[in-house]
């Protein structure tokens, strides 16, 4: 990048963080106090300066409508729709998160040193869910270890800081606040306040008696910056907008915060920062422009990554090897799983309802059990082809999608079941009667019975089938996959297990032959397509819906689905963003939980 | 009137070798008052879990040898026994329910058991208690033996923040606990055994170390005071990342201030070698009934054990005051193998189905004698508690000057009256000793506690359609 480019781009980044969005004042800083310090301590070039210059006056008129626009209602939109306690309680950077982001604002890969923080938990679903995102001793070392690691990776450093400032006189207060103001304003996507600008105090005061280099400082500074809580976390104005509205619509800053989380599952680049400083995002038009923007990016596969693997509950493998599976093994089955769902999402921009049947699975030599193909018959590499059995359709009979949804052989259509209600109806179902006694429905059953046969018992007896009916059925046509996918006609005591049923639930109700049909049924499946939409909004949000917000899931999916649109991945991001609860920012009811 | 620190903890003591030695405990080192009132220690707060709970008809049995109760005997003066304790404010969905509610006294805020509906009693009491922050190098400890971990949270989280989202996950392998516990500990003393040589490079280091983490606080400070722009359950979850942080910093700051310096390790402090755990399959994913994860019962109670002593040293050493203690996880799915004997009595464990089978096919020998090997276990945990080595500041054992609650999460079998609950006397708070078979709920047992220790906010849900109740009987 050319000198010129460069210092235009960190002038436009800090003026487009700087500029809109104080988190500590009300009023929005004086865009001509602002110009005046660029003039005073960015002496850099003519040119430099005048595109600074306009950059503030840009983000200071974006800041003030901001403010005046956060109080207005949003049509559609009622207050009681929002009520969620703890809906927006501040998400932390996951692991995955994290480590992008170090590539992203200083192309610096720590992905060797990733087990210093532990993977998240997924909790209701995603990684990345905030109830999930609570910290742990080891977070607190690993984050500073990682920081000071990242900090001594970054490639010339003294090229960073002159990005941000032309001035490097420790003894001169200024020229590190200054420096401190703009980097601040990049890595922690926002402005800083004069009282945060103070907190690096002890830092340089240490500095300047250990008659430390302005360098050496400025790293300090920065492992410190990537250890505070505006960088860790999503922190955003949870302060009454004020007015009748009981929410806010977030800033410029918190939005593209928000879309890069969701589109990219990493926090703003430079360059998002500098293309979003020219949108409007509190409108549509405007965050589907960004979209456009981020849609670029090849992180956007690392997106749909992350979440395939949490919705089908594969994360939880992550670092540890599936049942029955050696480490190679579950790993190659989890990117064959996500292979899939690439193509859907990227190569053919299909219609995401097609995941459940699909024909080709992505196999190669070392997993071809899996899918019932002799090693012989497939590659040594992961290439799509058709599996062994021709029963094995759609993506819920992928191995890695079994083996996740499963608890194990026995009991698996009841566990099977209940995770298919969750991950693909979005249902939930009672509990079960406390003093309830299985032995009494089916002690007569000998150890040669079938899953199957334990279920019809259970679906025949009026105390179990109210609702074992809802999940069971589902799980039926999986019958023949063992724990790990593999396809068996018989159980390890030669009874036939059996692939037909009857499909009746609260979400339709049809017969099928064999795992075939029962995929043609959920492609079709108005229920299953709604729930593939609250999934993604769950995870764009980083939490799960209240009931009440139901009503968003049905408006996002009766845009989707209207006329000839494809409900495909780009499609439903599309629409999630485009759709105004996107930018809502409800302050959390009630103190606590 | 209460009295305070009457000690200093913090006896400074160097190694011999790299073996750490600890004083030995002196009543000397006691000062008492003219009045002859035994002082009061800094809050600890342990709470100890065991899953599936003891039938109530069971718990009715009392102390007799082939009662589950048996193995709390010694402890008889020493706990109040709660034999009728309904848990019904939980919901009805037996082990998501009774897991996230036990020790915590709200309904989990859905039914998926991945959250609590607020912070468990421990956290509740260290965050009102310590509102600085507990000084201690570790915020908080939950260790435990347990299986099936693949279906929700409720099944090994006993420890919930403010939030309700899980504190920490709990420490299986007693290697990993002996890690977390100690090995910042014997680095530190590994160093200060060294010869000691003036290096200035080190020192330049730490000093700005210290200055980053400086920088830090205060920005942590910000986000979680009402200066801040955030709600305050926001700044509650901030909070909880401040005070660990803080509890990095303070040791960091011990570290720096060992360097050249005698070994920073508290008088009563004996750290133990590390030892080999039994091979149990630690981290192994879910697995249920036919098909739970097939341990000996020997091997498990080892392991448990192991992690109970380090625990309890732990505590000692004054590297956390707060956690949770667990025999086997809510739901438990473990497959016992191997003979348990108590007394005269021998029971061969079942090892074709999991511990939780028995209580679902209600085979009543087996419920039982499952039941009464759990409490062997926690009547281990006990005595631990209550050894003479334990004696912290004020004189007294853990067991007598900790609040030290024992719960499950179910009932009768699979519902939630008679969930059984024992609590020490809380330092001399609360009465100590007998059985308490007055229908009390264990919210109002928890209210009782916190309100002993001078809370005032209440903890659990109080939207409740039954009686409050007031366990004044309890209060001395």
């Amino acid at each position: 990048m050319r000198r010129k480019q460069q210092i235009w781009m960190i002038s436009t980044l800090t003026a487009f963080a700087c500029g809109k969005h104080d988190r500590h004042k009300i009023s929005p800083p004086n865009p001509s106090s602002a110009m005046e310090e660029t003039t005073t301590q960015e002496p850099q070039t003519v040119d430099a300066h005048a595109t600074a210059s306009a950059a503030f006056h840009t983000a200071a008129r974006f800041l003030t409508a901001d403010n005046s626009d956060s109080t207005h209602p949003i049509p559609g939109i009622s207050p009681g729709e929002l009520t969620q306690p703890n809906a927006y309680l501040p998400r932390r950077l996951t692991r995955p998160q994290y480590l992008s982001a170090m590539e992203v604002l200083f192309n610096v890969d720590l992905s060797a040193e990733r087990a210093a923080l532990p993977l998240e938990t997924q909790v209701e679903g995603f990684i990345g869910n905030v109830a999930a995102l609570t910290v742990s001793a080891k977070h607190i070392e690993g984050y500073d270890q990682l920081a000071e690691k990242a900090v001594r990776k970054i490639p010339q450093f003294d090229k960073v800081i002159r990005q941000y400032t032309s001035c490097q006189n420790l003894a001169q207060a200024s020229c590190m606040h200054t420096f401190i103001e703009r980097l601040g304003a990049v890595v922690w996507r926002g402005s800083l306040s004069t009282a945060e600008v103070q907190h690096f105090e002890p830092i340089i005061r240490t500095a300047r008696e250990q008659k430390l280099s302005f360098t050496a400082t400025a790293q300090h500074v920065l492992m410190a910056m990537l250890q505070s809580p505006r960088f860790l976390y999503l922190l955003e104005n949870e302060q009454p907008a004020g007015g009748s509205s009981d929410y806010r619509i977030s800033t410029q800053a918190e939005t593209l915060s928000r879309m890069t989380l969701f589109v990219l599952d990493t926090v703003p680049s430079p360059r998002d920062m500098q293309i979003a400083q020219g949108l409007d995002l509190r409108q549509a038009q405007g965050r589907l422009q960004l979209l456009d923007h981020l849609l670029k990016s090849d992180r956007k596969q690392h997106a749909s990554a992350r979440f395939v693997l949490d919705w089908s509950g594969v994360s939880t493998f992550a670092e540890q090897n599936m049942p029955g599976m050696s480490k190679n093994e579950t790993a190659v089955l989890m990117s064959s799983l996500v292979r899939s769902y690439q193509d859907i999402a990227w190569k053919n921009k299909s219609s995401l309802m097609e995941l459940f049947t699909l024909d080709e699975f992505y196999i190669s030599q070392n997993i071809s059990r899996f899918f019932d193909l002799p090693t012989a018959r497939a590659q040594q590499n992961l290439q799509q082809q058709r599996p062994g059995e021709a029963e094995r359709r759609g993506i819920l009979t992928h191995p890695a999608f079994l083996a996740a949804m499963s608890d194990n052989d026995a009991g698996a259509i009841v566990i099977r079941g209940l995770n298919l209600l969750d991950r693909v109806f979005c249902g939930t179902i009672g509990s079960p009667p406390a003093e309830l006694m299985i032995d009494e429905f089916t002690h007569h059953l000998d150890k040669k019975a079938t899953e199957r046969d334990y279920s019809e018992e259970r679906l025949s007896k009026a105390q179990c089938a109210g609702c074992h009916m809802q999940f069971d059925t589902l799980a039926h046509a999986f019958e023949r996959f063992n724990r790990q996918g593999i396809y068996h006609r018989h159980n390890a005591f030669q009874s036939p297990l059996r692939a037909d049923g009857k499909f009746t639930n609260l979400f339709g109700s049809f017969e099928f032959s064999d795992n075939r049909g029962y995929a043609t049924q959920i492609q079709r499946n108005v229920a299953v397509q709604k729930c593939l939409v609250q999934k993604h909004l769950e995870f764009a949000l980083g939490h799960s819906l209240h009931p009440r917000q139901q009503g968003f899931v049905t408006r996002i999916h009766a845009q989707l689905t209207q006329g000839q649109k494809t409900m495909s991945y780009v499609n439903l991001l599309r629409e999630i963003v485009r759709d105004d609860f996107f930018i809502i920012s409800q302050r959390p009811t009630g103190d606590l939980p | 009137m209460k009295y305070r620190k009457f000690i200093d903890r913090r006896l400074f003591l160097r190694g011999s070798g790299s073996i750490i030695v600890g004083l030995p405990f002196l009543d000397e080192m006691i000062q008492t008052s003219v009045y002859g009132a035994m002082p009061q220690a800094d809050p600890r707060a342990i709470t100890i879990f065991f899953g599936l709970g003891i039938p109530k008809y069971m718990q009715d049995e009392r102390f007799a040898s082939a009662s589950p109760l048996a193995p709390l005997q010694p402890f008889a003066d020493k706990l109040t026994m709660f034999t009728n304790v309904e848990m019904t404010e939980s919901g009805d969905l037996a082990h998501p329910h009774g897991g996230t509610t036990v020790f915590v006294g709200a309904p989990p805020p859905n039914s998926k058991g991945g959250r609590a509906g607020g912070p468990s009693i421990d956290q509740f009491m260290k965050n009102r208690l310590y509102k600085n922050g507990v000084g201690t190098p570790l915020d908080t400890i939950h260790v435990g033996s347990f299986f099936r971990r693949s279906h929700g949270l409720y099944q090994k989280t006993r420890v919930w923040t403010e939030s309700g989202a899980p504190a920490m996950s709990p420490l299986e392998n007693p290697s990993h606990t002996f890690d977390a516990i100690f090995g910042k500990l014997i680095q530190a003393q590994k160093d200060a055994d060294k010869p000691k040589t003036q290096d200035p490079e080190k020192a330049r280091r730490q000093a700005l170390r210290l200055s980053i983490l400086d920088s830090v606080l205060q920005e942590y400070k910000h986000y979680t005071s009402e200066a801040s722009n955030l709600s305050k359950a926001s700044r509650a979850r901030i909070r909880e990342h401040f005070d660990k942080i803080r509890a990095y910093d303070i040791a960091a700051r011990q570290e720096a201030a060992a360097d050249g310096k005698p070994t920073a390790t508290p008088a009563m402090c004996s750290v133990p070698g590390k030892q080999n755990p039994p091979g149990l399959p630690y981290g192994l994913a879910g697995q249920t009934a036919r098909n739970a994860p097939k341990v000996k019962a020997d091997d498990f109670s080892r392991a448990f054990r192991m992690n109970v002593d380090l625990f309890v040293l732990g505590m000692i050493c004054d590297q956390f005051r707060f956690g949770n203690i667990m025999f086997e996880s809510s739901g438990g799915h473990t497959r016992f193998d191997g003979t348990y004997r108590f007394k005269n009595h021998s029971y061969k464990f079942r090892d074709d189905i999991s511990a939780h089978e028995n209580w679902h096919q209600n085979r009543k020998h087996d419920m039982r004698w499952h039941a009464h090997y759990f409490q062997s276990n926690i009547a281990y945990a006990l005595q631990r508690l209550n050894q003479a080595d334990t004696k912290i500041e004020n004189g007294k054992t853990l067991l007598d000057a900790a609040m030290v609650m024992v719960g499950t999460e179910v009932g009768e079998n699979h519902n939630m009256h008679g969930v059984f609950h024992a609590l020490s006397g809380c330092d001399g708070r609360l009465k100590q000793g007998g059985f308490y078979n007055k229908q009390v709920h264990a919210v109002d047992i928890y209210n009782t506690v916190t309100s002993a220790y001078g809370i005032t906010e209440p903890i659990g849900t109080q939207n409740r359609t039954y009686r409050k109740g007031n366990l004044n009987d309890l209060k001395k």
